[in-house]
């Protein structure tokens, strides 16, 4: 891969791959430093990079890996619980917002899924990857990542459902 | 947009199996966006919010290549800098070593022409000295002379003495 095709495969990758470390690390400061850190890491094998057949299910698999070594250091650990810290607190400050405080609430869900849950629902949600390239991220075949997958929507699908009825019990209290 | 509910339902239940295609799930999208869900269908709202702020969000710092240039310039400057030291240290001891062994070797010149100057010196004395022994020698030689002259002449004092006696 040449420098100007590394740069343009960067380029349209690196969002992407900035949105799975953020779901991953949660810190947005720890997922762009983990960006950079696996682009300069792919950077310095470029060369290498054309025998690999799906080069954007590569990226992605380079900066899973990298942020299971972050969250297995004990500070990527530390960093992790100050933000969910933060999170939890700072949803109070949106609760005057209807739409926003839900959005906040599955992002709180989000992270009590399981890891692996949860990048597959990033990667399937937000990113739109197929069954197949997820799998070739995350190694696993694709009956497992559907699985997997359905276990989380699942589990978010029966969480939004009690928020949902709760706050609809706390209208009819105070109506 | 043309909403058929019963169709979202079956899209919905095929969803949290893990079964849609990418295209339904693009439709269950445009559906919660809509601005059209259905009660029953709310609670999943927040869900596809979701998903669509999240797929808004961007890296907020650019990739650069900068530190992998930064690590090579002081990986580089720091062999450079051993380098150079290593040369300096290496050029001094080649410029010192000799001078060593020639200001050494000039002493023992030194040495050896202050010795041989001495040898000069002490040979002079020592000639100084044979001339004052060869001297004295001979003034010894004179004085035996006169000795044996006067032992003559006490000896003839002596006898007269005797024979005056």
């Amino acid at each position: 891969m040449t420098q100007l095709e590394f740069v343009n495969t960067i380029k349209k990758m690196e969002d992407k791959m900035y949105r799975l470390a953020k779901i991953m690390l949660v810190s947005a400061d720890e997922a762009a430093d983990a960006v950079q850190e696996v682009c300069t890491k792919l950077w310095i094998k470029k060369e290498q990079l054309n025998r690999i057949a799906n080069t954007e299910a590569y990226f992605m698999r380079a900066t899973r890996n990298y942020c299971l070594d972050r969250i297995k250091s004990k500070q990527a650990k530390e960093q992790r619980l100050d933000s969910i810290e933060f999170m939890v607190k700072s949803q109070s400050a949106e609760k005057q917002y209807d739409a926003n405080e839900a959005v906040a609430i599955v992002q709180k869900l989000m992270q009590d899924l399981p890891e692996k849950q949860r990048i597959i629902l990033q990667l399937r949600d937000v990113e739109g990857y197929e069954y197949k390239e997820i799998g070739t991220i995350l190694d696993m075949n694709e009956n497992a990542v559907r699985t997997a997958l359905s276990r989380a929507r699942k589990t978010l699908k029966n969480a939004l459902i009690k928020y949902y009825e709760f706050g609809l019990q706390q209208n009819r209290r105070y109506s | 947009m043309n909403l058929d509910y019963n169709k979202i339902d079956a899209i919905l239940n095929k969803y949290f199996e893990g079964t849609t295609s990418l295209a339904e799930e693009d439709l269950l999208r445009q559906y919660f966006a809509s601005g059209f869900v259905a009660d029953k269908h709310y609670p999943y709202k927040a869900l596809f919010d979701y998903t669509r702020r999240a797929k808004a969000e961007i890296s907020p710092q650019p990739v650069t290549f900068k530190s992998t240039n930064n690590r090579q310039r002081i990986y580089f400057s720091a062999v450079a800098s051993l380098v150079l030291a290593i040369g300096f240290v290496w050029f001094i001891q080649q410029k010192h070593l000799p001078n060593v062994a020639l200001s050494g070797l000039s002493t023992k010149v030194k040495q050896i022409e202050v010795s041989g100057h001495k040898r000069k010196e002490a040979e002079k004395e020592i000639k100084k000295f044979a001339n004052h022994v060869e001297k004295g020698v001979q003034n010894i030689s004179a004085l035996s002379i006169f000795a044996i002259a006067t032992q003559k002449v006490f000896k003839i004092k002596k006898s007269s003495k005797k024979s005056n006696k």
